[in-house]
């Protein structure tokens, strides 16, 4: 994923089998809408091996994901032969620089602010989502069904490292207990951890936890699944993608 | 008997304060978690698809008030109502298994005057912290719209049921945890406490909105605390102080606990509350609030407005002045007699004449370290005769023979630092027998 209006150098790399393959015959292509030619960015080049690389920037100017193909022309066939689609997200990125990270999210998030210092709403629905046994007012533009990713950085001291059992007994003695097994995952590039709370409303969904340089930094996922019909699936990919695009600041 | 039954009713499930560590009430409804229509009901029901906190919450303060425990029919009879008032907004609740939409305090409010019977409700946003504590003086368990875990990041509206509040903490009963107010089915906290500034954070972010509930009744509240030297008394826990309050019914309670403890559901009038033993230890009760001061017998009466809380202090003061007098006159042959206040002296003089008095506070009236007495104040029969230290009152002998008439004398000192001593007391006999009289 890359963030919009951010010049961004992305390296794609493709394998292509055969000996037919005519050199400097591989395109990649970027496909527009249906209808439409697709534009060629460049030619991948061949290291003598079947990897076939190329760089290119994309700046793009709203959010979205842009699709790629790549073609390649062999002998004694008149058609090029096209590969699978692939898809490069463009999202958007959240600086602050007063938590000292950067994170790009999906276009299913919008960011509705800091409802609090060092709190990030990143809704489904660009007029908020009330996730909860809350409603919004009548007339508000909130929306009643969706998800929501809320990253929060709060000061915390160590002795030593980080010790996620003590965090979360110091910070959530009520809910502690109740956490559910914590998996150690990598967020930032420092060891994290993921878990969920049970036995409470609110409970059943992942919240993740990294400390680094002074802070904790959650990443809490949301959602209305108490509405029939909503599922969780978009949701979590999208948790999971701000997971993986979430990087501190030096 | 009437109220007698209240009383008792409400220690089991009402609105019988607690206090936390600082001395302040800690209320209490009873408690039923928001999933506990669901399969497995409490605590292993449905809680993580559960939205029922809104009206769960409402439902908590009703039985309150109602004098009834939930049950978890009555979260779906909630739904229902929603349902059949705000279809548009809330969702059929059957066609998730009552598992609840969400609701805003607008709902709410109207929930708990066509559901529970409770007209004088109010959905409030922009409230301050004080007005907080004024409905809970008051008795009032108020439903705050906060987050789950009373935690923004959390980013799941939630509704609790707020009983208490300190300088450090807030206390509620939460329906979207297995145990709400507590933590374990055998814990006993009076409420699940969450730092003052988490909670004005989570409440803040949600406008300072939640739900007004006053119970509908004629009558009001009779609430008694207790203060040291101005300060809320005591400072941790609990202590017993014996009173007794009557009322225009009767009696209404006998020993107490305080800091804080309320009665409610008591018909307006008039209440004596009279003090009897208890408070901190080297002190004295100086005041009951709202009555004015001094105090000479130890009892307050006030009256209780309709719906209203009828707050009694009692107003312990320490390193108190120590009034203390003696008395001396004259008695046959003639020879002068000296008593000390809480005795009695006797004088004589022929009948219709007077017999002269004389009252000294300076000998045994003391103030403490570092004080001074500076203030006296002297009466005899409830009226002011001097604010010396020592003076001379010409007391009246009655004009019949052998009858005598009794004066009681009262002094209250006042320290340099403003302190009032208890009042000291003593009695003067003034008699006019002629032939035979008896040395006391």
């Amino acid at each position: 994923m890359i963030a919009v209006n951010t010049p961004t150098p992305v390296t794609l790399a493709v394998q292509i089998a055969g000996s037919s393959l005519i050199p400097n015959g591989v395109n990649l292509l970027r496909l527009g809408a249906v209808g439409t030619q697709p534009t060629i960015i460049g030619q991948p080049q061949g290291n003598g091996s079947t990897t076939y690389t190329i760089q290119t920037t994309f700046n793009e100017t709203s959010t979205g994901q842009i699709q790629l193909q790549v073609s390649a022309a062999f002998q004694g066939q008149l058609r090029r032969i096209t590969s699978p689609i692939t898809g490069v997200i463009v999202g958007s990125a959240l600086n602050s620089t007063s938590s000292k990270f950067t994170v790009i999210y999906p276009p299913t998030l919008y960011l509705m602010g800091t409802p609090a210092p060092g709190v990030f709403f990143l809704d489904s629905s660009p007029g908020g989502v009330v996730i909860g046994g809350g409603a919004p007012p009548l007339g508000s533009s909130e929306a009643t069904s969706g998800f929501a990713v809320t990253i929060s950085a709060a000061p915390y001291s160590v002795s030593g490292s980080f010790d996620i059992n003590q965090y979360l007994s110091t910070n959530y003695p009520d809910s502690a207990a109740d956490a559910g097994a914590i998996t150690s995952i990598s967020i930032g590039g420092q060891p994290g951890y993921e878990y969920e709370f049970q036995n409470e409303e609110g409970g059943g969904k992942p919240i993740a936890v990294v400390y680094y340089d002074g802070y904790v930094y959650e990443l809490d996922y949301a959602s209305t699944n108490n509405i029939p019909g909503f599922s969780d699936q978009e949701g979590l990919s999208a948790f999971n993608t701000v997971l993986q695009n979430f990087t501190f600041n030096q | 008997m009437k109220i007698s039954f209240a009383w008792s009713f409400l220690s089991f499930v009402g609105l019988f304060g607690l206090p936390p560590a600082s001395g302040q009430a800690i209320l209490s409804v009873p408690f039923i978690c928001e999933w506990a229509n669901t399969a497995g009901g409490c605590p292993s029901g449905n809680w993580a698809h559960s939205a029922n906190c809104g009206p769960t919450s409402v439902l908590m303060v009703a039985d309150a008030y109602n004098n009834s425990l939930p049950i978890a029919q009555q979260v779906n009879l909630a739904d229902d109502w929603l349902y059949a008032n705000y279809g548009t907004t809330y969702g059929n609740p059957l066609a998730n298994n009552y598992l609840g939409y969400g609701t805003n305090t607008t709902e709410l409010a109207a929930l708990a005057d066509g559901e529970f019977s409770l007209s004088n409700v109010v959905a409030f946003s922009g409230w301050t912290v004080s007005q907080l504590q004024q409905e809970l003086a008051n008795g009032y368990p108020v439903v705050v719209y906060v987050y789950a875990r009373m935690e923004i990041a959390s980013h799941d509206a939630h509704y609790m049921v707020l009983l208490g509040m300190d300088s450090e903490n807030v206390y509620v009963d939460d329906p979207g945890l297995q145990f709400g107010g507590q933590r374990s089915a055998t814990d006993t906290t009076p409420g699940r406490a969450y730092p003052i500034n988490q909670f004005s954070a989570a409440w803040a972010a949600h406008g300072n909105s939640g739900v007004s509930i006053h119970p509908n009744q004629a009558g009001g509240f009779v609430t008694v605390s207790a203060a040291l030297d101005g300060g809320a008394w005591p400072s941790s826990g609990i202590s017993p102080v014996s009173y007794s309050i009557t009322g225009p019914t009767g009696p209404v309670a006998g020993a107490g606990l305080v800091p804080v403890e309320t009665v409610a559901n008591l018909p307006p009038g008039t209440y004596t509350l009279t003090f009897t033993s208890g408070g901190p230890t080297n002190s004295a009760l100086s005041d009951i609030l709202p009555c004015a001061t001094p105090l000479i017998n130890a009892s307050c009466t006030a009256t209780l407005t309709a719906g209203q809380n009828l707050l009694f202090t009692l107003q312990f003061a320490g390193n108190l002045p120590t009034a203390g007098f003696t008395m001396s006159g004259l008695s046959p042959p003639p020879v002068t007699v000296t008593k000390n206040n809480g005795s009695t002296l006797t004088v004589y003089t022929s009948p219709g004449g007077t017999a002269s008095v004389t009252f000294d506070g300076s000998t045994r009236s003391t103030a403490t370290s570092g004080a001074s007495i500076t203030g006296w104040q002297w009466m005899v029969n409830g009226s002011a005769v001097a604010t010396v230290p020592t003076f001379t009152q010409s007391l009246s002998a009655s004009a019949s023979t052998g009858q005598s008439i009794t004066y009681q004398i009262i002094l209250v000192v006042t320290d340099s630092n403003g302190a009032q001593s208890q009042p000291a007391q003593g009695t003067v006999v003034v008699s006019n027998c002629i032939f035979v009289c008896e040395i006391q």
